[in-house]
This record gives C-alpha cells, structure tokens and sequence, in this order.
C-alpha cells in the first residue's frame, strides 16, 4: 500500500468525507432600485486601466498600461509615470495600503534577460507621487507581479507572482517567493485569512500557506485543491468571507466556495445564473455580496442565502426588467470593495474606465 | 511506434529539436487560416464575441453547449455559418492578440471521429519541456491517432478523462495536440502530469464541429509522478501529509461527480 493510498484509507476510516460538491442553479435577482447605477460616478474615463484599490484613506490607486493615476479622496487627481520615476509604463496591479500608500506590480519585462524592480511602493507626498522600487533579486525567478493583497493587521503585502506568492513588508523588505506544490503556475489570486494564512490561487490549484499571525514564511502549504473538475483551473481572483469560506473566480470555470472546514465546493456556473464562466476578478461586500467581473458580460453580484445573481451590463438592462446600469464596458477587468468610503462603494474597472458604485 | 520503454529516448531526440520556449497554452481552434471548416464549428480560445464575415456581417459567439460549458474558452456561432465564407476573428495564441481568419466548407459536420487508441503510459523523467511548462512530471502516452471525416488530422483535438468505476469519465485534460516522434509516431503529452493520481485513463477525440469520439479502451497508470512540496529561497516546509491527504480526497471528490453516457459533467 503506498503512502497516499494509506492516508486514504485512514481518512476514510475516519469517515471524513470530502467534498459534497454542489453546483448552484439559478435563482431570479432583482437589480437595486435606482437609475443608472454606475452612470454618474465615473472614476477614470482611459480605456487603459487593469486594476483599481483604495488606500485607508479614500484615495482611488489605478494601474494602467500608461502609469498609475490617483483618485484623491477630496476629488483631485494626479499621475504618476516614467518620467516622474515609475518603473515601467505598464503597470499590472495596484493595491492600497495605509492613508497615501499603495504597491504598485509590473508585468514582465519585454527583455527577460535584465533584471527590472517587479514592485514599487508608492506614497504621496507633497502634493504628488513618490516611488521607491524593489526588487526580487534572490534568485531572479520571480519577473512579475499580478495582484496584490493588503493585510492590514500587519501592513504587509502578499503579492501574486510567476512563482506563488512574494511579501513586501512594513520595513521595505521585497521577500522572495513560495509556491506550493507542482504543477502551480501564475498566482492571479491572493487572500489572506484573520488568522495570517493566505491563500495562493493559480493556474493549477487553490493552496493555502498557513503564515498565521506572525506571517511565517517557510510555513508549509495546505490543502492542495482544486475547486473545478478539470486539472487546468485557471483561477484569477480569490476572496475569503466571514465564515471562513474561500472565494475563487476562474478565467475559464466561473465561480466557486470552498469551505475548508467542511471540505464542501459549491460551483456557480452559467446555470447558475453567473452571466459568464470568464471572471477576471471577485470582491466580498462586508454584507457578504459577492461581486464578479467578467470579462464578456459585465458585472454580475450574488446574494449568497438566496443563491441569486444580478447583472449589470454596458448597454442592456441591469437585470430581466432593471434599469440600464450604465456599466462603461462589458469586459470588466477587475472589481475591489473601498470600505474606506462611507457607504461603502464597489470599484469597478472596465476596458472604458473606472466607475464606483456606492447604491446598496 | 517504438516500445514504451524506448520512449523517454524518443522524446529527448525530439526535443533536442524543438526550440525552447513553448508556451503552456492550448492553441486555438480551427487554426488561423484553416479551410473547409464545417458551418457549425466549435470554436476554442478566440476569447471573442463575435465573427466578422468577409461581407461584413458579424455573427454573434455564444457560450459553447455540453458537453463544452464547463470552460469559457469554448464557443459556438449564435446561427449556422455560411458556406465557403471566410471569417475574421481575434484569438490570443498566447503571445497576444491578433486577429485570424478560417473559411468554411460546404456544411455542417455531424459524424464522429473514430476512436483513438492508447497504446501505454509512460512516466517521464522529471520537469516537463514539451510544453515549456513547469512541472514536476511528465505524462506520456502513446497514441494511435483518431481520423475524421471532415477534419485533418492535424487539427483534432484529444481529451483525456478518467474512467470512473461506474463506467462514466471525467475529464483532466483537454485540447490536447498530439506530438510527433522522429519515427512517426505520437504521444500525447500530458502537461502537467497528473497530480499523482493512479487511475485508467481513456483518451476521445474531437472534430472542428465539436463531435466527440467513441473512447479509446482504458490505460492504467499505476503511480504517477511523485509530488515535491513548497519551495522557497528561504527554505522548504517538509512535506505537508494534510496536502497530500486532501489533495487524494480532493481525486475521490472527481469520483464522485460521476458521469454517465461517456461524457463529463457537473
């Protein structure tokens, strides 16, 4: 009997049963009332934005392939590019941290044969943007960053790289990375738990680095799970609610939860009323809504009693008899929760600008 | 098709031939400029919303039906295409995207392939090259290829499932492009292994249109490739016997989802 075959049977023995998987069907949404519900908030009007967030203190962080610009919390605005010291043009990801901070990542370098600073950490200071770059030089594996979470318990950052996760922390330290178990592949997807723990969602498999509250690097990752049937998951995004449960969006595979402690997986598809199996991003409402961006079909949100999904589309009705949600584009790259904001807003980044959203 | 236990040999000639660098992607389907494909192609990987017509027109792409629902790369035309009309659309073959066409053929295509045939398992030896991909184990196997009526046999498609006891599968891999030995032989080459999971494994084909072939008869593949645990520069965690625990329930949850009528669903 080999190892696995061992701890098998002994689970089974111990009659632990995984994983119920459930797939949702659908359930009939009402959009919110209201006009327009994104129409008159616009952020950001480029069509060149990949990801928006917000610091602690109401400043709107947006990475775009032409630099990051900033939303200031009093209205005003400011850019920040090469010629002010960023990096790269391109930049991948941005994440707000404490009041006037943010970490900013950069896509590959076109010449992967130079080392380039991966990240740079932003701050505003005298009325604009300084930078300070760092870099992943330990072993010059890791050339990109993707998404970045911001643990604020902590003022650490876990970044989604080309190999797992990275951290920055408060000191200024770039850390090298961790990945789980092979086959990995892009980490698009980072969560972190109350607790520490985060969670690293790829190409491959959803894992969890258990960091805990001292945020412990060589802590050893588990589980090794794969939310959807197939072997390629393509996961892009990842979210962990009040209840513990993960949050995971696929490029390809829709939505799905995990309940690590009941080992339950409950797949949201288009027949569950998900609009697209393309999710580029998902956020959590502190009300538990959960919030998807779609690549296709615009923004859709789920009420997770009810198991009922709203869209919101560029140019048709925000639900079966909504009103038009005035969605800039169908192809939503990327949607964050500002609670920094009272009421809270949803930050929606489209391929035609930046909205928010602050109705209930 | 040489021995299986000549195979690794094989694979590391081929590869001395192949230029580094492949990307971890499935290429799309039909390829840009294929012709003679059928009015009701299934088309994968274009991430597109619609085809432009030479005329002008667009045709409206739809999420694919079962059994291709389950993955957004999957579509299909909103109505049947025109005959012997070219179509313009995006597709991302991975370093981008761009735009491509493909020209249709007189109608639609509603006969099968028949049936590939696996002819072994192999383990391969280390990280995967073939694909350009890391992993930690490469899965080989060698395949007597499928053949179609309408469709070359350079542009069909493999699926590998697992068979499932009660005689339903479940698909791991799709969109597998079948690689060439230097003696003409093939092998499917399983990117990134297979988790570490024994199991029977059947291998079906599909045509432009999306019909799916009779199963090939099921290969045993006794141990897959062995498992190594979290790197870092700062130092591996031992081995996690919760993650290798779960990650063997997480394989009898797939067992679960059983399948009937040969095909994969949820």
């Amino acid at each position: 009997m080999s190892l696995r075959d061992g701890l098998l049977a002994m689970a089974l023995a111990a009659g632990c049963g995984y994983p119920h998987s459930v797939t949702r069907t659908a359930a009939s949404g009402s959009p919110p009332a209201g006009p327009s519900p994104f129409s008159s908030t616009a952020l950001y009007a480029g069509s060149d934005a990949r990801e928006a967030s917000t610091d602690q203190g109401g400043n709107v962080w947006i990475a775009t392939t032409g630099g990051v610009k900033v939303v200031l919390a009093d209205g005003g605005t400011l850019s920040y590019g090469t010629a002010d010291g960023l990096v790269q043009s391109a930049v991948a990801c941005a994440t707000g941290g404490l009041p006037g901070t943010a970490l900013v990542g950069f896509p590959p370098p076109a010449d992967l044969t130079k080392t380039s600073p991966q990240i740079e950490f932003l701050q505003l200071s005298g009325g604009k943007v300084v930078g300070s770059p760092k870099t992943f030089a330990l072993t010059g594996e890791i050339v990109q960053a993707n998404h970045a979470a911001y643990d604020s318990k902590r003022n650490q950052y876990w970044i989604g790289t080309n190999e797992g996760v990275a951290l920055y922390d408060a000191a200024g330290d770039a850390i090298e990375h961790r990945h789980p178990v092979h086959p990995h592949g892009l980490t698009l997807g980072v969560a972190i738990t109350p607790s520490g723990d985060v969670w690293d969602a790829d190409q491959f498999q959803l894992s969890r680095l258990n960091a805990g509250p001292a945020a412990d690097f060589d802590a050893t990752f588990d589980p090794i799970l794969q939310p959807f049937p197939e072997n390629e998951q393509d996961l892009s995004a990842a979210a962990v609610d009040a209840a513990g449960g993960v949050w995971v969006g696929s490029l390809v595979r829709g939505v799905a939860r995990l309940d690590p402690q009941a080992f339950a997986v409950t797949t949201y598809g288009v027949a569950s009323g998900l609009p697209s199996l393309a999710v580029q991003s998902l956020a959590l409402d502190p009300d538990g809504t959960v919030w998807v961006a779609t690549g296709d079909s615009g923004l859709a949100r789920l009420d997770p009693s009810s198991g009922a999904w709203t869209s919101y589309r560029a140019s048709s009705p925000a639900g079966p008899s909504g009103p038009p949600s005035g969605l800039p584009s169908d192809d939503v790259v990327d949607v964050t929760v500002d609670t920094s904001h009272s009421p809270r807003r949803v930050v929606v980044t489209t391929g035609a600008g930046v909205v928010a959203y602050a109705g209930p | 098709m040489p021995a299986p236990s000549l195979l690794p040999l094989a694979v590391a000639l081929l590869l001395s031939h192949r230029q580094a660098g492949l990307a971890c992607l499935e290429p799309p389907s039909p390829s840009p400029g294929a012709t003679g494909v059928p009015t009701n192609a299934l088309l994968y990987d274009f991430n597109a919303t619609g085809l432009q017509s030479e005329s002008g027109g667009t045709v409206p792409l739809l999420q694919a039906g079962a059994p291709w629902d389950d993955d957004a790369r999957y579509r299909s035309p909103s109505s049947p295409l025109q005959p012997g009309t070219t179509y313009l659309l995006p597709f991302a073959p991975g370093g981008g995207p761009t735009t491509g066409s493909f020209t249709t053929g007189a109608g639609p295509d509603t006969l099968a392939p028949s049936a590939p045939a696996l002819l072994g398992a192999v383990p391969g030896d280390g990280m995967n090259p073939v694909y350009g991909c890391i992993s930690d184990r490469l899965e080989l196997f060698p395949l007597e290829p499928s053949t179609d009526d309408q469709t070359p046999a350079s542009e069909i498609r493999y699926e590998l499932s697992v068979a499932l006891p009660d005689g339903g599968f479940e698909r791991t891999y799709e969109e597998l492009v079948p690689v060439g030995l230097p003696d003409g032989g093939l092998l499917l080459a399983v990117p990134m292994g297979l988790s570490g999971l024994s199991g029977s494994y059947v291998a079906q084909a599909r045509d432009w249109a999306g019909n799916l072939s009779p199963p090939s008869a099921p290969v045993r593949v006794a141990v897959g490739p062995t498992c190594d645990f979290a790197e870092s520069t700062a130092g591996s965690g031992p081995p996690s016997l919760l993650a290798l625990w779960l990650l063997g329930l997480g394989f009898l949850a797939r067992r679960r989802r059983s399948v009937q009528n040969g095909r994969p669903k949820r």
